[in-house]
């Protein structure tokens, strides 16, 4: 029987404002220890799903969500045998259905009439029993993926030979369950009563439709490459040997590990639809103390070649990728730009880092697609901006672009800056971005909107609605802060 | 020189030339240089570790020249006071001569050594890399995948040029500093210590405090190292900064007019110094 639990009630949502930015606070209550943001009900306003320590119940969590312009928090807690969540739209009520994954079945929960979640439509039974983490519980095993490109979320759970594929039919019924053969590992574990086990673990699939017929093919890294089962029919995918692209760097592959120090993954980097291969890797040169590179390369995806052997872009960067690399429209003319921040070149690096600085160099290469090369080379923005050790750590994650996100929501980039205001606290400084006439992206010199951030232990950039502006989210020890443009 | 007639400054600079080129340190300085970049090319190819054309050559010069840049300091450093704890500044002093040309005379004749020290380095690199490879396109080399030319070989031979010049110009600013502390401290002890201390001083300060590498000249000597090295090594990040090096740039404008700076200070401190003569 499914043990869930749910109170609702009203979260304190306290409101303050500085010159032109707005920060909402979600005060929680008790400690985060994990947080989502994404829409639950359909309404296209993202909710907030905030995790906190686990308890003998099982795993508390806190749900807010927007009504008007209040906000109200939702309580509950996921049961312990849960081992992962997947969101979709599986056809079980209004807008998208949260799927608790147990070892040997899944149930939904959706947001009835009243608003408060509950366990809706019949439980999806498998006998593929999954007696490990997938992603790191309760992390989630998947997103909302229509891979048959019907229009309906379909569920895909690991198995013991491979993927196990259940398609939606919009209605809150799955198909039986499809095989797909993934190459994986298994390894010997003993449980906590003492009984031994095999466990598999197979890589991180990758949905993506990459011949562009509107069905998503299944992709996967490993340190044999780019493996792909090619979907050609609605689900039906190749009976013959899937789609193999040996990655650059595992051509003669001579240490263990290679991957791991190898950013691979599936994005379309020149807006036609098609998803490119994208590779980054970090190395140290035979010379200079400390002084570390970063290698990007782009392997276009192109209707006659998936991908050639010669790459359509590559460019070395000095120290780590630490910020990106994405490719987003920074100076909203319509084409993909490339953005990244690198930190630690050289020993200057090390002689900052003593001072108690780190100096992360944002750099913009504006998207070409047209040209033979998907970006410039010559970067069109460098900015280097010196964080203290501390700044860094708050916003070093990969997505936390202080440099060239949309804040304002006038389709170009923006720079922020967490100015030291003393004892912990933090003034936020926006400064807006804008085009010359020739295109090239600037930042006011002066900043066009501040506010008091307070204390917090990291942030994040989120957008609350498609197609909006980007919010700032303040994470705090027990409430998240939303700041958002006005 | 004529003891009574007052010498122009052309017979001060012929005097001291004879002087410096009388010295042997000035001509083991040249031949450690060449013999440095010898040494170090040998090893570089010995370890097998790859760096070929343009690689090879930053490797070498990104060694040789802030050795060139502290011994020109250091030989600036010792231009003045050593002659007056050895007495000669005293009997030149009792000729009919006027202090600042001394000085102007001292700092000319650093100032050429330096460039000519620096040049030795450059070509000393550029021989021997030549030797044992090509100076051809800089190509980001992926194993797996094809080649990609990031730098043509003319343009990279031209960014090249204009990078050995900025190189050369903070040499001269080196020893025109070493020349002022050699003016200000009696001790050749101390002002040998005071000029090193200062050069690393200034380049962690143009490190480390925001906008402070613009204005300090070893800055901008490791400035041109780098910049190269990372052309070198297919970094493109400052390509359109190198691109813009000219005479008229910062890079070159701004060690000259520190050398300048310190020269000038140099005469002043010198016309109202008071020497043990």
């Amino acid at each position: 029987m499914l043990k869930f639990v749910l109170a609702l009630g009203l979260g304190l949502a306290l409101r303050a404002q500085g010159p032109g930015l707005e920060l909402s606070e979600l005060d929680f209550g008790r400690p985060i220890d994990d947080w989502f943001i994404f829409d639950l009900d359909g309404d296209s306003w993202r909710e907030v799903l905030v995790f906190h320590d686990p308890d003998p119940d099982g795993r508390p969590f806190s749900l807010a969500h927007r009504a008007g312009d209040a906000w109200t928090i939702e309580r509950g807690s996921i049961p312990r045998s849960v081992v992962s969540l997947a969101l979709g739209r599986f056809g079980l009520g209004d807008g998208y259905q949260l799927a608790l994954i147990h070892p040997d079945h899944v149930d939904f929960l959706a947001r009835d009439g009243g608003g408060a979640l509950a366990v809706v439509g019949p439980r999806l039974d498998f006998t593929n029993l999954i007696r490990s983490p997938l992603a790191g519980v309760p992390g989630f095993w998947h997103w909302p993926t229509d891979i048959d490109g019907d229009g309906h979320d379909d569920l895909f759970l690991p198995g013991d030979d491979g993927l196990v594929l259940h398609f939606g039919d919009g209605a809150g019924g799955f198909s039986p369950p499809l095989l797909l053969g993934m190459a994986g590992s298994r390894r010997v574990t003993r449980d906590s009563a003492g009984h031994l086990d095999f466990l598999r673990s197979y890589p991180r699939p990758v949905f993506s439709d990459l011949d562009a017929d509107g069905r998503r093919d299944l992709a996967w890294f490993d340190s044999e490459g780019l493996t792909a089962w090619m979907q050609r029919k609605a689900r039906v995918f190749d009976a013959e040997k899937p789609l193999t692209f040996k990655l650059p760097w595992l051509a003669s592959l001579d240490s263990d590990g290679i991957l791991e120090q190898t950013e691979v993954d599936l994005r379309d980097v020149d807006g036609d639809g098609r998803p490119d291969l994208f590779l980054s890797r970090m190395s140290t040169p035979a010379t200079g103390l400390g002084d570390l590179r970063t290698t990007l390369v782009v392997l276009l995806n192109r209707p006659e070649e998936f991908f050639a052997r010669r790459p359509d872009f590559a460019l070395k960067v000095q120290g780590v990728i630490g910020n990106g690399p994405d490719f987003r429209d920074v100076d909203g003319d319509g084409a993909l730009d490339l953005v990244y921040g690198s930190y630690g070149a050289g020993i200057s690096d090390a002689l900052q880092r003593m001072m108690g600085t780190v100096k992360v160099a944002f750099r913009i290469h504006r998207g070409t697609p047209k040209a033979a090369s998907p970006f410039e080379l010559q970067p069109s923005r460098l900015l280097d901006l010196d964080l203290s050790k501390d700044d860094f750590g708050r916003w070093g994650a990969r997505r936390n672009f202080a440099v060239g996100t949309d804040l304002d929501g006038d389709g170009i980039g923006d720079l922020f800056r967490m100015a030291d205001a003393g004892g912990g606290r933090h003034r936020l400084l926006v400064f807006k971005g804008g085009r010359k006439k020739d295109g090239e992206l600037v930042f006011a010199d002066e900043a066009s909107a501040s506010l008091d951030a307070g204390t917090f232990e990291t942030l994040s950039l989120r957008s609350m609605r498609p197609g909006a502006s980007t919010d700032l989210v303040l994470i705090r020890e027990r409430s998240l802060g939303l700041v958002t443009f006005r | 020189m004529n003891r009574d007639r007052r010498p122009g400054f052309s017979a001060l600079l012929v005097f001291e030339i004879r002087k410096f080129a009388a010295r042997p340190m000035p001509w083991c300085l040249l031949a450690a240089i060449v013999g440095v970049t010898l040494l170090l090319g040998l090893i570089r190819r010995a370890e097998d570790t790859g760096g070929e054309s343009y690689e090879l050559f930053a490797h070498l010069i990104a060694r040789t020249l802030p050795f060139t840049a502290f011994v020109a300091m250091i030989l600036g450093s010792l231009a003045v006071n050593h002659e007056v704890g050895a007495g000669s500044m005293r009997a030149l002093l009792l000729r009919p001569v006027r202090r600042r040309e001394i000085v102007l005379a001292k700092a000319l004749l650093l100032a050429v050594f330096a460039l000519l020290s620096g040049l030795t380095a450059l070509f000393a690199a550029w021989a021997f890399t030549a030797t044992v490879s090509d100076f051809g396109a800089v190509m980001i080399t992926i194993e797996g995948l094809e080649p990609r030319e990031v730098i043509p070989a003319a343009e990279m031979a031209e960014l090249t040029r204009k990078l050995g010049l900025a190189t050369l110009l903070p040499l001269l600013t080196a020893a025109c500093f070493g020349l002022l502390i050699s003016v200000l401290l009696e001790s050749e002890g101390s002002a040998v210590a005071t000029a090193i201390v200062g050069y690393l001083a200034m380049q962690v300060l143009g490190t480390t405090l925001p906008g402070a590498e613009a204005w300090l000249f070893p800055n901008h000597l490791h400035t041109a190292l780098g910049h190269l090295d990372e052309l070198a090594g297919q970094v493109i990040a400052h390509l359109a900064e190198v691109r813009d090096l000219g005479p008229t740039s910062a890079a070159c404008l701004v060690p000259l007019a520190e050398a300048l700076l310190f020269v000038l200070v140099a005469v002043a401190v010198f016309e109202k110094r008071k020497l043990p003569c």
